[in-house]
């Protein structure tokens, strides 16, 4: 048998055997929308927990984080400081939204804008802006998959097609079992992903270099302006770190599967617990850099998205066959699973907010689970669409879809902070938002400010003259009352 | 103890985080060989934790 062939074989038992756990561990789970969406509203700390784990550890985790250590260094240090921003503002902001969704039956992320904003057109953009920016975020995946393909196949068959295969079946497999199934797979997917990064970040670099500080001490021979930030106003430099912080750490939570997870807790305190505990698993990242770092000096030269394959060429080039074939599996397993959670949510987003509530379609619950699985295939289809036209860097896409995704930020604060904030004020701080970061991506930023960043202040500085200018007698009224 | 004063201890990790990596931008002194600046990052995340459980604690939620 050739290495392709044993690492290939790997992957795929790894997908497969994963996919029929989460088959087995669902089956006997009456589905209906509550149940599909938001997996019944049950889930406590723990298996949480590896929800979140699983939608956060993706495939840009995986390689992104190395790839952006490889390419520029220091700047990487932001994927570990932004989720734990992130965490800090979810431990106040989950559990409000937790409570409303439980109190309204609410499903999805658009749902929460409905009912605090009383504007079905409101819920509406905000699906569509979602469904906008998650495509991007859902081929993020795919890009990772093709990476990890393509070099567990040594470069001997074509990793796109293979790609969409493995694509395709999971948009399958989330079509069959919804969310429950998707947080099982998780547990797979995380240990799996663990055990993959500790060999790449801990054993590869004791292997070549004999322990870290000799890793660090070429690494400074070799590339010593790397290891710290560039000085404010440079392209990735202090400026950038901080605003690309901030942005991203306030963007976490925004996104549509995030809000399924917060439906889908038991209890308020369960989020609490979550939100504590979670960043002990972003330490884990820090592994990601030693591979990215130890890929810089084995395998030099790597130009702009093929950072991204860094240091599973490492692996590819210096292990046996079997070695790369788990490591990939992993990998793959960190693009599916997350991506499954994405569809879904997405999915859920566009069946309820746009077809439902926008054209009358699906009112029933069957009919709901139906059209939200029918949405799976056709999100999936988009997003195969895009990624087979559009190629860029893991971290050059995901920082596009955090300049648009934070833009609901304002709107889901104001919802418990603002009792003013209206519909008009909110809708149009989105608009404006999305617009000033879409306007913004192409050209440079003043001291290399992260766009998003300047798009979310224009966001806000609309929102509230505009909400004052539309004030009627109903806003305040609508208003959710502070509690504890 | 009012709310918002409760909440006090989680601005700590993200004011470290975001504005003060550029204060802590340098290589030396070196912890286990990693420069200075992503040893720090590496240490306010693990201490996190400590804060919001003592948010917690304030809130009287455990």
């Amino acid at each position: 048998m050739s290495g392709a062939t044993i690492a290939l074989g790997i992957v795929a038992a790894i997908v497969a055997a994963t996919i029929l756990f989460a088959l087995l561990s669902t089956r006997r789970v009456r589905v209906s929308p509550q149940e599909f969406i938001v997996g019944g509203r049950s889930f406590g700390t723990l298996f949480l927990w590896l929800l979140l784990a699983g939608e956060v550890y993706t495939s840009f985790t995986f390689l992104g984080a190395s790839g952006l250590a490889y390419l520029h260094g220091a700047p990487a240090y932001y994927i570990l400081a932004y989720g734990t921003c992130g965490y800090v503002l979810g431990y106040f902001l989950l559990p409000k939204i937790w409570r409303v969704g439980k109190e309204r039956g609410l499903l999805t992320a658009p749902d929460f804008f409905v009912d605090r904003y009383g504007s079905r057109a409101l819920g509406v953009l905000v699906a569509l802006a979602q469904l906008t920016f998650m495509i991007p975020y859902v081929t993020l995946q795919i890009s990772g998959l093709q990476i990890l393909l393509h070099i567990a196949g040594y470069g001997s068959f074509n990793a796109t097609a293979a790609a969409c295969i493995a694509f395709l079946a999971v948009a399958l497999f989330v079509f069959t079992v919804g969310l429950r199934g998707t947080a099982w797979a998780s547990v797979v997917k995380d240990g799996l992903v663990l055990a993959a990064i500790a060999f790449v970040g801990l054993v590869v670099p004791l292997h070549f270099f004999g322990s870290l500080p000799h890793m660090f001490a070429q690494l400074r021979a070799a590339h010593a302006a790397m290891l710290t930030l560039a000085p404010a106003g440079r392209p990735y430099g202090a400026v950038w770190y901080v605003s690309t912080v901030l942005l991203t750490g306030a963007g976490f939570y925004m996104f549509p599967q995030s809000f399924a997870a917060v439906y889908s807790a038991k209890s308020e305190d369960v989020l609490r617990r979550n939100a504590v505990l979670m960043p002990l698993y972003q330490v884990v990242l820090l592994l990601a850099f030693f591979a990215g770092f130890a890929a810089l000096l084995l395998v030099p030269g790597l130009k702009g998205a093929q950072a991204d394959q860094s240091f599973m060429l490492v692996v590819q080039h210096f292990y046996a066959p079997w070695v790369l074939g788990a490591v990939a599996g992993a990998g793959a397993l960190a693009a599916l699973v997350p991506a499954s959670a994405l569809l879904l949510a997405t999915a859920s987003v566009v069946a309820k907010n746009v077809l439902g509530d926008a054209f009358g379609v699906a009112r029933g619950d069957d009919a709901r689970v139906l059209t939200t699985r029918v949405c799976v295939l056709g999100i999936a289809l988009l997003a195969l669409t895009l990624w087979l036209f559009e190629k860029s860097t893991l971290v050059g896409l995901l920082l596009i879809v955090y300049n648009g995704i934070t833009q609901f930020l304002p709107g889901v604060v104001c919802a418990f902070a603002w009792p003013r904030a209206n519909a008009w004020g909110v809708g149009a701080g989105i608009v404006t938002g999305i617009a000033t970061a879409v306007l913004l991506s192409t050209s440079a930023t003043p001291w290399g400010i992260n766009p998003g960043f300047v798009a979310l202040l224009v966001n806000v500085v609309v929102l509230v003259p505009v909400s004052i200018a539309t004030q009627s007698s109903r806003d305040s009224t609508r208003a959710y009352r502070p509690v504890d | 103890m009012t709310r918002w004063r409760a909440a006090l201890p989680a601005l700590v990790p993200v004011a470290a985080l975001a504005f003060g990596v550029p204060l802590v931008n340098r290589l030396d002194p070196s912890v286990f060989g990693v420069p200075f600046v992503m040893f720090w990052v590496v240490a306010w995340v693990a201490v996190t934790p400590l804060f919001l459980w003592l948010v917690g604690r304030l809130e009287h939620r455990w």
